[in-house]
């Protein structure tokens, strides 16, 4: 008798632990915000500024003022 | 009885399946529209700051030249920041299935608007995901 509750409620807890696994929906795939945006740009910028006007770092390698 | 509960519990999950599905649905097209809207700013950025590049004379001029664009962008970026917070903060729910309350809503829709407000200022459109008409 008391062995068939007990197989019961187990059967029980089985049987709502595979309905909550049937019912909870797949974990979705949900796209972020790119926030990083301005700093690829600032990026390029920087580089463009690199290139249009060289660092003058002190050093003259060649001797000729390059 | 005991199927009166297996039914009624079926559709309680069901019901909060369906509220994440939704709103899982919603963030992503939120997402999608805002990271469009991103990208034609940063390229904007970008083209007035090459344009700016044009007109200097020396690295110093250029780089005072940039700092005013930076300045000016900068409550654009921050509204941009501030919606992605926001919004990262309801998706990392959503993915542990968990729906957003009227807070959780009410602060995306706040900061959407924030966006928007930004991006209608910089001459740009967003899709019309979210009334924010009279809100400002």
């Amino acid at each position: 008798m008391i062995t068939d509750i007990v197989r019961g409620i187990v059967e029980g807890i089985g049987l709502v632990r595979d309905l909550v696994r049937l019912g909870a929906p797949p974990a979705p795939v949900i796209r972020r915000i790119r926030a990083d945006v301005r700093q690829q740009h600032d990026d390029a910028l920087d580089a463009e500024i690199d290139r249009r006007f060289p660092r003058n770092d002190g050093f003259d390698v060649y001797g000729d003022g390059s | 009885m005991a199927s009166t509960r297996i039914l009624i519990l079926s559709c309680l999950l069901m019901l909060a399946g369906c509220a994440v599905r939704e709103q899982a649905i919603y963030a992503d097209q939120l997402a999608g529209a805002v990271n469009v809207v991103a990208a034609e700013l940063g390229d904007r950025y970008e083209r007035e700051g090459r344009a700016l590049l044009d007109d200097a004379e020396s690295r110093a001029e250029a780089e005072a030249l940039l700092d005013g664009l930076r300045d000016r962008w900068a409550p654009v970026w921050a509204a941009l920041r501030g919606f992605a917070s926001v919004h990262g903060a309801w998706v990392s729910a959503l993915e542990q299935g968990e729906a957003g309350g009227p807070d959780v809503v009410q602060a995306v829709v706040d900061a959407w608007c924030a966006f928007e407000v930004m991006v209608v200022g910089a001459g740009e459109t967003m899709a019309p995901l979210v009334a924010c008409e009279g809100r400002r």
